[in-house]
C-alpha cells in the first residue's frame, strides 16, 4: 500500500513537470483558409518569421507581398479569437501602406495601434502628426 | 524490503531528475527588473561577432515574436529599423546615455533589448552538421543605462537530416541536404528556440497575465521556471 502511494505520489510530480495547453496570447502564426489554382478553399498554417526572414533573404516585391498578407493574417486571427493584435502588428502594416503611398489607409491603421497600446502613443504620434501635415 | 526500498530509491532518481537545482527566484536574481518596472522594450539590431553573414538578420527578424509573448509592448522591428536608419548619431552598438536618451525621447521606450551573437559556428560533416552558439541577451534601461537582466546562452545543436537513404549515395545526399538546410531557414527555428530559452527567465511584462505575480518564481539551473502558486 505504502509503495502503491508513493508511486501515486510520484506521478503526480512526474505530470506536473509537463506543460499544459492554454489559449495561446497571440496569433503570430494562424492558420488559414486560402483558395488554390482549383478554386478550392486549402487550409495553410502560416509562420510569421518565417515570411519576415525570406524578406531580409530576398527582398522582391512577392516577398514584400507575403510580409504584407502575413500582417493582414495575424490581424484577422486576433479579432476572429478575441485576442489582442500582438504589439507593432497594426503599426507595422500601416507602415507597409504608407511606403505604398497609401496614406489615408496608414493613418487608420497607426491609429489602431495607439488606441489598443496607449504606451506607442510617442512616437505612432510622431509619425501620424508627420503623415497629416504632408497630406 | 530490499526490493521497497529499490523502488522508492529508483522512484527519487527519477523525481530528483526531473527537479534540478534552483538558482533563485526572478525578484532576488532580477531585482532592477521589478524596481524599474519597464513597460515597453525597443529591439535594437542584433550585434554580430562572428563571420556568419545571416547571423544579424536572423535574430533582428526573430526576437520581437518571441519577446511579445513575455507582455511588454515590443516596437515593430522593419519600421524602427528604418527610423534608426534615418536618424545620424544614433549609436546603437555601443548604447552611450545620449543615444539611449533619444530612444526614450521618440519611442518612448523604457528599456532596449541587445542580443549579441558570439559564436555562430557551423560545421558539417559525412553524417550530420551541428551548429555552436553562444548568445548574450541584455535589457538595458534608457533612463540610466544599467543592465537589468541579461542571459546568456551556449549551446551545440544538431542539424543533420536524415534522407532514409542508405549507402555511399545516401551519405553524400545526406551531406548535400544538410548543407542546404545549414544555409536557409533551417536556422529560424534554431534561432526562436535560443529566444524561447532566454526570455522564459525574464520578469512578466504589463500585458502578461501573471505581471507582478511572479517575484517567487524560482529559475532553475537548466534554464526553466518553476512558477510559484501566486
Amino acid at each position: 500500500m505504502k509503495i502503491f502511494l508513493s508511486i501515486l505520489i510520484a506521478c503526480s510530480l512526474l505530470a506536473s513537470c509537463a506543460t499544459t495547453n492554454v489559449k495561446p496570447m497571440y496569433y503570430w502564426n494562424p492558420t488559414v483558409k486560402v483558395k488554390n489554382k482549383n478554386d478550392k478553399t486549402a487550409l495553410v498554417s502560416t509562420s510569421y518569421v518565417n515570411t519576415l526572414w525570406a524578406l531580409k533573404k530576398t527582398p522582391t516585391d512577392d516577398s514584400k507581398k507575403a510580409y504584407a498578407n502575413q500582417l493582414l493574417y495575424i490581424i484577422e486571427a486576433s479579432n476572429n479569437n478575441n485576442a489582442n493584435v500582438p504589439p507593432g502588428v497594426y503599426a507595422e502594416y500601416g507602415y507597409i501602406l504608407l511606403l505604398g503611398g497609401q496614406k489615408d489607409e496608414s493613418l487608420k491603421y497607426f491609429k489602431l495601434e495607439q488606441q489598443l497600446y496607449p504606451l506607442s502613443n510617442a512616437y505612432i504620434q510622431k509619425i501620424i502628426t508627420k503623415i497629416e501635415n504632408n497630406k | 524490503m530490499k526490493n521497497k526500498l529499490a523502488i522508492l530509491l529508483s522512484l527519487l532518481v527519477i523525481i530528483s531528475s526531473c527537479v534540478p537545482s534552483k538558482l533563485g527566484t526572478k525578484e532576488s536574481l532580477y531585482p532592477e527588473v521589478y524596481k524599474k518596472n519597464p513597460l515597453t522594450i525597443l529591439v535594437l539590431p542584433a550585434i554580430n561577432k562572428t563571420t556568419a553573414a545571416d547571423a544579424k538578420e536572423l535574430f533582428t527578424a526573430t526576437t520581437a515574436e518571441c519577446l511579445s509573448y513575455t507582455g511588454y509592448y515590443i516596437y515593430p522591428t522593419e519600421l524602427v529599423n528604418d527610423i534608426l536608419k534615418q536618424e545620424s548619431g544614433w549609436n546603437t552598438e555601443t548604447l552611450d546615455v545620449n543615444t539611449l536618451t533619444k530612444l526614450k525621447d521618440y519611442f518612448g521606450a523604457d528599456a532596449v533589448l541587445l542580443v549579441t551573437i558570439n559564436k555562430w559556428n557551423t560545421s558539417y560533416y559525412v553524417v550530420g552538421g551541428n551548429v555552436k552558439v553562444e548568445l548574450e541577451y541584455k535589457l538595458v534601461s534608457t533612463l540610466d543605462g544599467a543592465v537589468i537582466w541579461t542571459q546568456k546562452i551556449s549551446e551545440t545543436i544538431d542539424t543533420s537530416q536524415k534522407s532514409g537513404g542508405s549507402g555511399i549515395a545516401g551519405m553524400v545526399l545526406d551531406l548535400a541536404m544538410t548543407a542546404v538546410k545549414t544555409a536557409s531557414t533551417q536556422y529560424v527555428p534554431i534561432a526562436v528556440g535560443l529566444n524561447n530559452k532566454a526570455f522564459k527567465l525574464l520578469p512578466f511584462g504589463k500585458y502578461h497575465l501573471r505581471y507582478r505575480k511572479d517575484q517567487t518564481d524560482e529559475i532553475l539551473n537548466n534554464y526553466t521556471v518553476m512558477p510559484s502558486n501566486k
